[in-house]
């Protein structure tokens, strides 16, 4: 195993494989379950949801330092009920509540600050084998997806090739001159 | 005592002695395991009811014994004679006829396989950072479609060419000699075609590096891949007597791309859906074998990226084929002649023992890793050893 380039991409390909087989499924499910939903959507989202999980993946330290904490605000805003006078609660209610929204505003965007981990991913992961990886997964998968739901759909009118049950058949059908010297 | 003799073999003896047990283990598998079983479907080969198959020459090799014995038929009405390239059938003809032509073709293969082996670990000395044991040659066999090795192939040829074309680039082969290699590739199977992406990635690299003798070699060793190739399709055109003979001879093996770029995924799903086993383990073991090594080969550790790289574009020349005939057709023992499909492979199973017997310095996360894929890989190559046992007098793969 090499010591430089492994478990980060792999876990951030991992997160694409994800998505994909989630958006398969919804595909298929879709297809086979709503026969006039808009499947189109679903056709997009298949390009979108892999890159939202890669994304999570890239900032996943700052988005695990998000607080995320509504036991707090509730606990707030019942000291504020019970201690203040009523203008005043309203008051500081609204304060708190903006004050709690501004932070969590400022945090989700210090993601888009956080270079550092952009730096350190560039370096460590994102090299052209890994996208291209990457790429060739999330395609076959979402391929097989649009493919299971188009067999459900029967969008494909154009008569099938024969299925052979072996080359051997075609073989036996092409290859008679083939006489024993 | 025998410890003691055993150290003192020179490290270099190793690969020597681990390539030629290889060899014999090939031997004695074709003789006593894949010989009784294949024999007992009683199943003939194509086109000939009364010759059946045997362990010599499964699937199409009786396409290149009976092209030596009779000498091509130059018709698009006898596809099965011209859609074969020559070398295989030149050296079958060379050999003494005292030998039977199925025994020939054999031994063809078997000769190749170790000297494959030989340059595929070569290759892997050149771009791995760790040093590959040579005791994991034998692993070939279990590595899928390694075991085709055992068997009489056009594949092992294939391989030892194809390896030696990267080496040519790698080891710097004078010019002439690696154009050589290139030539002798395409004439062997259209396989040599896999290695023009790795070329071409070699070439733009050694051109940024300003190596330019090197990207040049890489250069005419792609024109010569093309060039004898073209050469060989005119002449099989020639021959025939009609413009478009290689091509039209092919149609049967391609198939319409009725469902667009997707067309070969469609047809998975549908045949999953629809086909019978044979079809249906056809196309799971295709795709599952390149996905497989698509996602292996980002663990291997290259010295350069260039090496991931190359090896990936092989695979994706392999899938690009594919897609363009939208037929898997014999995915399976093709990726054999891909050197890195078995350097992967080598390097997973020596990870994942390593891992598993604690014997290197990885850390935890890294060490889990290198054990689940180690099982992942063992998983798939168990199935394969059995897929290609059972399914190749079948034809489940062609």
């Amino acid at each position: 195993m090499n010591k430089k380039q492994t478990s980060d991409f792999v876990l951030g390909i991992a997160g694409n494989l994800v998505a994909s087989l989630v958006i398969m499924l919804a595909n298929i499910l879709f297809g086979r379950f709503v026969p006039n939903a808009p499947r189109e959507v679903l056709d997009v989202a298949s390009l979108v949801l892999p890159l939202l999980f890669f994304f999570m993946f890239l900032y996943k330290d700052r988005i695990g330092k998000i607080q995320f904490n509504p036991r707090l605000w509730i606990s707030r805003i019942r000291k504020l009920i019970t201690q203040a006078q009523q203008t005043e609660q309203v008051k500081q209610f609204f304060q708190s509540f903006i004050d709690s929204v501004c932070r969590f505003v400022s945090q989700l965007l210090d993601i888009g600050h956080q270079t550092k981990n952009w730096v350190n991913y560039l370096e460590r992961a994102i090299k052209p084998s890994v996208i291209i990886v990457t790429i060739i997964t999330v395609f076959l998968i979402i391929g097989c997806g649009v493919s299971i739901r188009w067999l459900f759909e029967r969008k494909i009118t154009t008569a099938a090739p024969p299925i052979y049950n072996s080359y051997q058949q075609i073989y036996d059908f092409l290859a008679p001159q083939n006489d024993t010297p | 005592m025998i410890s003691l003799r055993l150290k003192t073999i020179p490290p270099k003896y190793w690969l020597i002695i681990w390539v030629v047990a290889t060899t014999l283990l090939l031997v004695l598998i074709g003789f006593f395991v894949l010989d009784p079983i294949w024999k007992t479907y009683g199943i003939h080969v194509p086109g000939e009811p009364n010759t059946k198959v045997d362990f010599t020459y499964p699937v199409d090799g009786i396409f290149y014994i009976r092209n030596a014995e009779n000498g091509y038929r130059w018709s698009t009405k006898a596809p099965t004679s011209i859609w074969f390239h020559p070398v295989i059938s030149w050296l079958i003809g060379i050999m003494p006829r005292t030998i039977p032509a199925n025994w020939r073709y054999y031994l063809i293969g078997l000769v190749s396989a170790p000297l494959a082996l030989y340059c595929v670990y070569r290759y892997a000395q050149n771009v791995l950072e760790i040093n590959l044991n040579p005791k994991f040659i034998p692993f070939a066999i279990l590595i899928p479609g390694g075991l085709n090795m055992a068997a009489g192939n056009a594949e092992s040829p294939s391989l030892l060419f194809n390896t030696l074309i990267i080496l040519s680039v790698l080891e710097r082969f004078p010019i002439p000699i690696s154009v050589l290699i290139g030539t002798i590739a395409i004439l062997i199977k259209p396989n040599a075609l896999y290695m023009l992406a790795p070329l071409a990635i070699y070439g733009v690299y050694d051109l940024l590096d300003k190596d330019y003798k090197n990207a040049l070699r890489s250069l005419f060793i792609a024109l010569g891949i093309l060039i004898t190739w073209g050469g060989w399709i005119l002449y099989v055109d020639y021959m025939s007597g009609q413009i478009g003979a290689y091509w039209k001879a092919r149609e049967i093996a391609t198939v319409p791309l009725y469902a667009g770029f997707i067309t070969l995924i469609y047809r998975m799903v549908e045949t999953i859906a629809l086909g019978n086993v044979g079809e249906i383990l056809k196309y799971a073991t295709a795709f599952l074998i390149l996905l497989t090594d698509l996602w292996l080969v980002l663990l291997v550790p290259f010295r350069s990226e260039k090496d991931r790289l190359t090896s990936i574009s092989g695979l994706i020349m392999l899938l690009l084929i594919s897609f363009a005939t939208s037929n898997p057709n014999k995915i399976f023992v093709y990726a054999m002649t891909l050197p890195s499909h078995l350097l992967i492979g080598w390097v997973i199973l020596q990870s994942g023992f390593q891992s598993l017997l604690k014997q290197n310095s990885l850390s935890k996360s890294h060490n889990y890793l290198a054990i689940t894929a180690f099982w992942v890989y063992i998983l798939v190559s168990i199935g394969m050893v059995i897929f290609f046992v059972v399914g190749t007098p079948l034809g489940w793969y062609i």
